[in-house]
């Protein structure tokens, strides 16, 4: 009896196919795209098992198996990048994942129409500075002489110079972040904002009605309709957990505070490109070391979430 | 049943993204480097009278202009350079054509990938142009020397090398471009190109407030004792008489010729941070973990402590400390002495400068003074390919460039439109530029007054200001200065001279004061073959970070000198300083015994 079912499924899916194969011609060519310029490369990850020589090619080199990871894990730079990456990722999640979504449910909150597409285009506008800017303009507003910080101290102590806060070690993962969030907190607020549009009228004039208060229906209206699309976007900031961004802590280093910005990135450029010759399979080693744990913890999160919440919310 | 419909899908399109992908490299594979063994390469060297002859049909002997008798044409492969508008229609390629006779045709990669470039036409065996001139790595040079895609010239210098023989370079310059150019094979895969300038010489010049010494009583300091004295004076006796507790008596940036804690520490012992090793004897050894350098990190941490050298040294780049100098008239001075190069850390029109004087390297406890010095550009780019049908004639484009005035053309542009040379009319020129050379060199050319000189300008006068010129210090330095020579610090403002000229005036001869002070015998560039690489990469990469990490640790305070020093050596150790030792004497006996 199986094996006659089997049959006709079968056959029922060459219908489909046969019915509608314009459709699947239309996926074809995002799927070779994604074949050629995302699945093809990933080949090149072989080069974390060999000792790449560009004169042998990819390919063509030695394969050496876990060497490359042997030695990060044995550097004594490894300890340090991983705590490092760990701190300052863990804290721009802990601060710059709730701050957009209760800026935009006070958003949502005001009633002077004119006043909130203010608000709005004036807390967004940082996020299309580049972050040669930001770290531009944080060096010089910081600085002890001649920036606008070191002005403040003098307006206050008379002369002298106050310390040197992009040099202190404990100062730069805040300096780091709270960057981050003036840059990005309009932007990041966009999507909630949308959500938050599109709540039913109805359900709030029944709750004015019921007698709910401001803060009652934001607690019970606002929040669960944009729960769905906080879950989602939990899951993802979790996928780049160990991927702190590059170019941004690659700016703001210096020797004096090295010690707490030396992230994966960084190191990984170092040793991969700016050294000379360049070591391309051990950057790679780390780079793949990086991807496993990202995925991972994608995967753990993304299940833990479908197993909390009540609609199934998940990536897949 | 979806998900193997759908999985059938996905394989026949990796079938076919595999096969479309793997096509283009078939193609090429049959096409043969034209075989063009030549027979001068077989005839052996052994009469060097004869050798000296012309052997190629077509060509003249070596020396004579032109090169070739019947025109010959050739490829040149380069890297664009976005300032040069035509290089057919240029003044160096007719040149070229008209004294040589060779006719050049160009082939430009892409500025900044050039080399990813060529690596993909050699992998694809794609025709390479016969010439080139790319910035390879001596590793990635090496290997396509061995795998015959450059060849080796070794032969070509003994047989057809003229100019570059006549070239005013001393023998031990000549032995070292000939050490670092050639690759662990013992082969030369490249045609140096070598340029030496007196401002790039010492690594490290600083600078010092004339007007507050005066204010303050005392002298330029000379000792390190005395650098003390000096900079607390400074701190405390407020010699810019503003009545505010404002001046930083000692700071730099990490711009050019800045971070200046590194000539204190030669004050005490020598210490190059680019070339880490320090030779005596043909011994290698490390200064970064000898007592000598702990006691000039005290020093250091001594200055700090006290604010005399200001730790924002340490994290400041070169527009902050411009920021601090380069302030209106009006404005109080600040700083007492800085390290770095006025040429950068001054507006041209800023009249700052007048006040500040190049200082000397200060003698430490020990009577130790040394500074810390760059090697010349030591440039491997010129090579012959083995698609090249006259590889002698393009040898002899190569010498030909070595010329002192060709060399200096290549720098500045056309003889006699952008730059005068002496040797052409000494009289015309003597009236030109009557003040003479800054840092004393006999003068030999000078740069028009009012003319863009065209390696910073749109032109078509040149390809690429470092096609295998030699020019030695003596010929680069001997620029005539447009205005007037100064003695002394007050001198320049009353001669009428332009702070733009004051600027690097003060700067060259701070250089040029320099020059004693640097070590007869140093380690610089060690050519390390593919395997000792392969073992030392990682190793000196994060040395070198931990190293410049903890001076700035243990001149701030992060790290306690006393406390720290141990567990400072045994992390440098139990990071394989000892292998990178070991390795780093292994090349040095392999280039220079």
């Amino acid at each position: 009896m199986d094996v006659l079912k089997n049959k006709i499924k079968k056959q029922d899916t060459w219908e489909i196919f046969k019915k509608r194969w314009q459709l699947h011609v239309f996926m074809l060519l995002p799927v070779i795209y994604i074949l050629i310029f995302a699945y093809y490369p990933m080949f090149g990850v072989q080069i974390a098992f060999k000792d790449f020589m560009p004169a042998e090619g990819i390919w063509g080199s030695q394969w050496v198996g876990f060497k490359h990871f042997e030695i990060f894990f044995k550097s004594y730079q490894f300890g340090r990048v991983i705590t490092n990456t760990l701190r300052i990722s863990l804290y721009s999640l802990v601060v710059g994942f709730p701050l957009p979504i209760v800026f935009a449910l006070l958003l949502n909150t005001i009633r002077n129409m004119r006043f909130k597409k203010i608000v709005q285009t004036i807390t967004y506008i940082p996020h299309f500075i580049s972050v040669v800017v930001l770290v531009g303009i944080l060096v010089q507003v910081l600085n002890p002489v001649t920036g606008l910080y070191g002005s403040i101290y003098r307006l206050f102590n008379g002369a002298g110079y106050p310390k040197n806060i992009m040099a202190s070690p404990a100062a730069f993962t805040h300096l780091y972040v709270w960057s981050g969030i003036w840059q990005q907190l309009g932007w990041s607020s966009i999507i909630y904002v949308a959500a938050l549009s599109n709540v039913d009228q109805e359900l709030y004039e029944a709750a004015e009605i019921d007698g709910a208060s401001r803060w009652k229906r934001v607690l019970h209206i606002d929040l669960p309709s944009i729960l769905p699309t906080i879950a989602i976007l939990l899951i993802l900031r979790a996928g780049s957990i160990m991927s702190v961004g590059f170019e941004k802590v690659y700016l703001m280093q210096n020797n004096l505070n090295l010690m707490q910005s030396e992230v994966i990135s960084t190191y990984v450029y170092k040793v991969g490109m700016a050294a000379g010759g360049g070591n391309f399979s051990y950057a790679s080693a780390i780079g793949l070391f990086n991807s496993i744990i990202n995925c991972t913890l994608l995967v753990f999160v993304n299940a833990v979430s479908r197993k909390l919440s009540d609609e199934n919310i998940s990536l897949w | 049943m979806n998900k193997r419909y759908i999985s059938i899908m996905l394989l026949v399109c990796l079938v076919i993204g595999v096969f479309t992908s793997c096509s283009g490299s078939g193609k090429n594979v049959n096409e043969t480097g034209s075989n063009n063994t030549s027979k001068t390469e077989q005839t052996s060297a052994t009469d060097d009278t004869s050798a000296r002859m012309s052997d190629v049909p077509g060509m003249t002997a070596p020396g004579v202009l032109p090169i070739v008798t019947k025109p010959v044409k050739m490829t040149l492969g380069l890297a664009q350079n976005a300032f040069v508008m035509d290089y057919e229609d240029n003044y160096m390629t007719k040149r070229v054509l008209d004294e040589t006779g060779i006719s050049l045709d160009f082939y430009l990669f892409p500025t900044a990938e050039a080399n990813q470039k060529f690596e993909m036409m050699v992998s694809a065996n794609q025709e390479l142009p016969e010439i080139i001139f790319l910035y390879f790595s001596d590793a990635a040079r090496a290997n396509y020397g061995k795998n015959g895609i450059l060849k080796p010239l070794n032969s070509y210098f003994k047989k057809y090398s003229h100019f570059y023989d006549l070239a005013a370079i001393t023998k031990e310059e000549r032995k070292k471009i000939e050490a670092f150019g050639t690759s662990p094979d013992g082969n030369i895969y490249a045609f140096p190109t070598y340029v030496d300038t007196i401002a790039d010489i010492p690594m490290y010049t600083w600078f010092i407030n004339m007007p507050w010494l005066d204010n303050v009583g005392l002298e330029i300091p000379t000792t390190t004792d005395e650098l003390y004295n000096v900079l607390k004076t400074f701190k405390e006796r407020d010699p810019n008489k503003n009545g505010k507790p404002d001046e930083i008596p000692l700071i730099s940036s990490n711009g050019w010729n800045g971070d200046i804690y590194y000539l204190l520490i030669n004050s005490f012992i020598h210490y190059n941070p680019s070339y880490l090793f320090n030779v005596e004897n043909g011994v290698l050894s490390v200064p970064v973990i000898t007592e000598e350098y702990r006691e000039a990190l005290r020093y250091l941490n001594k200055l700090v402590k006290e604010d005399l050298l200001s730790p924002l040294s340490f994290t400041l780049d070169n527009a902050g400390l411009k920021a601090m100098l380069s302030i209106p008239n009006e404005q109080d001075t600040i700083v007492g002495m800085f390290g770095g190069s006025t040429t950068t850390l001054f507006d041209s029109a800023n009249e700052k400068s007048f006040e500040y004087e190049g200082a000397p390297v200060v003698k430490g406890p020990k009577g130790v003074s040394w500074c810390p010095n760059r090697i010349p550009a030591y440039i491997y780019a010129a090579s012959i390919t083995k698609y090249c049908k006259n590889p002698e004639a393009a040898f002899r484009l190569f010498d030909y460039f070595t010329e002192e005035k060709r060399s200096l053309s290549n720098r500045y542009g056309e003889p006699g439109v952008h730059w005068m040379y002496r040797p052409d009319d000494p009289e015309a020129f003597d009236k030109m530029f009557p003040y003479g050379n800054a840092a004393g060199y006999e003068p030999l050319h000078a740069r028009i007054p009012g003319v863009d000189t065209p390696w910073l300008t749109q032109n078509k006068t040149m390809w690429n200001i470092q096609f295998c010129s030699i020019l030695p210090n003596n010929v680069y330095s001997a620029g005539s200065s447009a205005s007037p020579l100064v003695k002394y610090y007050g001198e320049a403002k009353e001669k009428g001279m332009s702070p733009e000229s004051h600027r690097s005036y003060i700067f060259n001869k701070s250089c040029k004061d320099k020059v004693s002070n640097i070590p007869p015998e140093t380690v610089t560039t060690l050519i390390y073959t593919e395997e000792e690489n392969a073992a030392i990469t990682e190793i000196s990469n994060s040395i070198n970070t931990y190293i410049s990490e903890s001076l700035a640790l243990f001149c701030t305070g992060g790290l306690d000198i006393e406390k720290d020093w141990d567990s400072y050596v045994k992390n440098l150790k139990s990071m394989g300083l000892d292998l990178y030792l070991k390795t780093a004497q292994t090349a040095y006996d392999r280039m220079f015994k």
